[in-house]
């Protein structure tokens, strides 16, 4: 019976083995979603994604000379993030040293039209910015039929008009690895980009 | 006296494994890791940058006794997710046949009249595999229509 006791004691030993890694509650509360949408040529939805988001080292180094005083101006309120670009990158996969000129190089797309942007980011509620949603259709790749990879979210302009790359505007702030979507003729994609700085109790 | 000891022993150790089956439950334990991996996903305990939603539309083409014949046009799009490190598991779960379209659910775990054309939504939530909880853990469950991706709720397990 004293050996039954001592296994039934090695077992609850084992139980209560703490785990290595912190738990999640010791981790920043802070998060980037993006959201994507797409819908047939009749407007029906078809597919729903909703994702987490890598911050860039470009995108985490603007949010600190944005927030504190550092010795460098702060961008105009039109050039802020506000712009969503897509990729048709093959494989895309976000890394954190990933800068605006890595994200166009890989986008593919030649139309000049694949970057839009929200011209008043939503920022409620308090602690959040909502870009979008932002439509996207076959007319902001170069062809019907074209499988859209990712997004990348990025400055914005003085202009509401679609531009071509992330890096005319500056600095690429975040990345999501999507679903590969294809887009065809009458098809679209909106696309949410949230970013959540909101803590309990606060 | 000897003997009563020993029951005295037992009855503690048993006392103990109880005591640490629970606080295991609940506690950032070895134990309570391989637990993660078997008990229903509490998606409270999940912080929300780890969790991936997909939604898709879909229509029951018919009911055999129970089994319900769906189709799926979007269904490889949810396989396809990034980090979906168990998306085999969900197409062999649901019977997926890429040739069709179509899975094949319990017809209970529909919420309509489970008639042929009915129209739901299929709801796969997936948690990243670089967490803390619940690494790689999905739950699928089905609304109606209207319920939008950023509405939905999974059904307890």
């Amino acid at each position: 019976m004293y050996k039954i006791g001592i296994a039934l004691m090695a077992i609850f030993a084992v139980m209560v083995i703490p785990a290595q890694g912190s738990s999640e509650n010791g981790t920043p509360t802070y998060y980037g979603m993006g959201t994507i949408v797409l819908s047939d040529s009749l407007g029906n939805e078809a597919f729903s994604q909703i994702l987490h988001n890598r911050v860039v080292n470009t995108g985490e180094s603007f949010v600190i000379a944005q927030t504190f005083k550092n010795g460098t101006s702060s961008v105009a309120d039109n050039s802020a993030i506000s712009a969503v670009c897509v990729t048709e990158a093959a494989a895309f996969t976000p890394a954190e040293v990933d800068t605006a000129a890595t994200f166009d190089a890989g986008t593919t797309i030649t139309t000049g039209n694949e970057c839009k942007e929200d011209t008043v980011v939503d920022e409620t509620p308090q602690g959040t910015a909502v870009i979008g949603p932002i439509t996207f259709a076959v007319s902001n790749l170069d062809a019907a039929g074209e499988i859209i990879t990712g997004i990348g979210v990025c400055q914005g302009s003085a202009g509401a008009a679609d531009f071509g790359t992330c890096a005319a505007n500056g600095l690429l702030f975040a990345e999501v690895d999507t679903s590969d979507v294809t887009l065809n003729t009458g098809e679209t994609v909106q696309i949410t980009y949230t970013f959540d700085l909101t803590s309990s109790g606060t | 006296m000897k003997k009563q000891y020993q029951i005295i022993f037992l009855a503690v150790s048993i006392c103990l494994v109880i005591f640490g089956f629970i606080y295991s439950l609940n506690s950032e334990t070895l134990f309570g890791k391989l637990l993660d991996q078997v008990k229903p996903v509490d998606w409270d305990k999940v912080f929300p940058r780890n969790i991936i939603k997909n939604s898709i539309p879909i229509e029951i083409l018919e009911n055999q006794n129970g089994i319900c014949n769906i189709k799926a046009e979007n269904f490889q799009l949810i396989l396809k997710t990034p980090e979906f490190i168990r998306s085999q598991d969900l197409a062999q779960e649901l019977d997926y046949n890429n040739d069709t379209k179509t899975i094949r659910i319990s017809c209970d775990e529909l919420p309509g009249d489970e008639l042929p054309g009915e129209k739901d939504k299929l709801h796969v939530w997936i948690v990243r595999g670089e967490t803390e909880k619940f690494s790689g853990r999905y739950q699928y469950f089905v609304t109606t229509s209207n319920v939008t991706i950023a509405d939905a709720v999974p059904p307890q397990q």
